[in-house]
């Protein structure tokens, strides 16, 4: 007859012996493929999942806008940086890059590529000099740009206080705004913005 | 039933002193590494410091205190994609470490404090922005350097602070990184904070520096020689080390800083000063710190009593050798950035639109005679202004 005593270090050995067999998934390394449209964010700090969300909110109400309705040619835009003025590194070229490649995709605006500009022009010099007439491009006939997107993306984030508490909340606010002006005129032309602001919370004791 | 079994049980203390044993043992620190890549860095030999840093195996406790001491060396060696890398690994550590360990609590209970993942004072968690933003500027990185001005402002709050003093240097690094990228009102507020903490001088809303007693006259020839056609330059110059907190005089005391004088083909551009003694920053944060340190250490030592009296009850050689390990393990946490520097000195003049150059006599500093180190070119240029910065020994 088992005793009790003997039926617990039983169960522990079969515990430890199933973990060591069999793997704890705690415990193994895992990778696996994550959809883009489920990604999770983990904390209050701006992600990727937000990268996706701003683009996509910015470019459907540009694309809505009375800016680009009922224009019989397509208009010409260049963009400039999107200022960071959060306290976190954000890498703001990745939102206008996913954002023009929504925009051309939509064909309603042709854009001038203003951060290659350099090496087109070393292209069509190389070109002028060394290829074959006839083949080669022309040169003075780029697209000037008539527009300009810019914006800013600012953050307010507050953290709860010096008190007693088993946990810290960390609340974030975020704002982009976006615009386009007239480069001849330095009209702004069309304005948009969205803002979300997100919660979490941490323990302040573990393991 | 198992208490019984366990009370009987003469083996116990064996197996306790074995356990102390081992953690003595593995208790030892990377301090004789950081020693070793901070003399390098000290005489000037920051590729030989980055290199013994990177051959180091560090625990994570000291991770923290490794990656400020290799992002400093990074910089001064000029790399500063490399420095600003490091500078935000430690950014990304100390946010994790903000959820207290239990088993490093308990662990620091039976060794000492230096068990405790290695924080910095909040003095040293603002300059661990400072250096970031510095390198960033000498990276011709604006943008990221005016995320770390933000970064200071935030280390600055009273909730992060507490009681602990906050400093004009920060500030003022803050309010020009902001200026850079055309923060319109913001750079204001942070000279005016700046002025506000520095005893001796003035700052004005364009983060003109002058001595108190000079207000005036200077503001109007700085002013009107930019309009005639000058630039600025904003010079930053980071002198010393900071070494041994304990060394600093108490608050208030020390009352002679040095200063620096700028000049361009043998002409006065002006001076740079003192904004901030990082040492008495630093001296404070220790005075502040005594009283809880003092406090886990008194709780600590009647802990390894306790143990090595009950270990004497079952076996009296094994409670002595118990005492004996614990107290050894007895060690004062004495971890710090020491390679920061002492004082951190600033400067913002006109000079000629074509400078390539710069020579600075650099006066009082650690009782040494008047010496001339020279800047070849600005790091950093935005319409008319240069900026550049400086560390020296």
């Amino acid at each position: 007859m088992f005793k009790i005593k003997d039926l617990s270090l039983f169960m522990v050995g079969l515990a430890f012996a199933l973990m060591f067999t069999n793997g704890c998934a705690a415990f193994r390394e895992s990778a696996s493929v994550v959809e883009v449209d489920r990604m999770k964010h983990y904390d209050e700090d701006y992600d990727a999942a937000d990268l996706r969300t701003l683009s996509k909110v910015i470019v459907d109400q540009l694309i809505s806008s009375p800016f680009l309705a009922n224009r019989i040619q397509r208009p010409v835009m260049m963009i400039s940086e999107v200022r960071n003025d959060t306290d976190e590194h954000i890498d703001t070229r990745s939102l206008t890059d996913q954002m023009r490649v929504k925009l051309i995709q939509s064909g309603k605006i042709r854009f001038i590529n203003e951060s290659r500009r350099r090496e087109i022009l070393a292209e069509q010099g190389y070109q002028a000099a060394n290829v074959t007439p006839g083949q080669n491009v022309a040169i003075g006939r780029q697209l000037g740009a008539g527009y300009m997107m810019t914006g800013a993306l600012a953050k307010i984030s507050k953290g709860s206080g010096r008190q007693v508490r088993v946990s810290q909340k960390k609340f974030s606010y975020y704002k982009l705004t976006m615009e386009i002006n007239d480069i001849e005129s330095g009209e702004i032309v069309w304005i948009a913005e969205h803002e979300f602001a997100r919660e979490a919370s941490k323990p302040l004791i573990g393991w | 039933m198992y208490c019984s079994d366990l009370k009987n049980n003469t083996k116990w203390p064996h197996c306790f002193v074995i356990v102390i044993l081992i953690v003595f043992l593995l208790s030892g620190c990377a301090t004789h590494v950081l020693e070793r890549a901070r003399k390098a860095y000290y005489s000037g030999r920051s590729d030989d410091a980055i290199k013994i840093l990177n051959n180091a195996r560090v625990a994570n406790r000291d991770r923290v205190l490794f990656l400020m001491e290799r992002g400093t060396a990074y910089q001064a060696a000029g790399k500063y994609k490399d420095s600003v890398r490091d500078f935000n690994d430690v950014h990304e550590l100390l946010e994790q470490s903000e959820t207290k360990s239990v088993s490093r609590g308990a662990a620091s209970m039976l060794i000492n404090d230096n068990a405790l993942m290695f924080r910095g004072y909040p003095m040293e968690r603002t300059y661990l922005h400072v250096m970031a933003a510095l390198s960033y500027l000498a990276d011709g990185n604006r943008a990221d350097a005016a995320v770390e001005a933000r970064r200071i402002i935030n280390t600055l709050k009273p909730d992060e602070l507490g009681d602990y003093p906050e400093d004009a240097f920060s500030r003022y690094l803050a309010g020009v990184c902001l200026e850079l990228v055309d923060d319109m009102s913001s750079p204001r507020v942070q000279y005016r904070k700046a002025s506000e903490l520095s005893m001796d001088l003035t700052i004005t809303d364009h983060g003109i520096i002058l001595p108190k007693s000079d207000k005036e006259g200077k503001i109007i020839d700085h002013r009107n020689n930019i309009n005639k056609g000058e630039s600025e330059l904003i010079c930053f110059i980071l002198l010393g080390r900071v070494a041994d907190y304990s060394a600093a005089m108490p608050a208030g005391r020390n009352v002679y800083k040095p200063f620096t004088e700028i000049q361009y083909n043998g002409r006065t551009l002006g001076m740079a000063y003192t904004l901030t003694d990082v040492r008495m920053l630093a001296s404070v944060s220790e005075e502040k710190l005594a009283a809880a340190k003092a406090a886990r250490a008194a709780a600590r030592i009647a802990a390894k009593g306790t143990i090595a009296y009950q270990i004497q009850r079952q076996n009296p050689a094994l409670g002595f050798l118990t005492w004996f390990i614990l107290s050894a393990l007895e060690q004062p946490d004495y971890r710090h950035w020491e390679t920061l520097p002492h004082y951190m000195q600033a400067a913002r003049i006109s000079c000629p639109s074509d400078i390539d150059h710069l020579d600075l006599i650099i006066h009082g500093h650690s009782g040494k005679r008047p010496h001339k180190v020279r800047i070849s070119k600005p790091v950093n240029k935005k319409d008319t202004l240069f900026i550049t910065f400086v560390r020296e020994f």
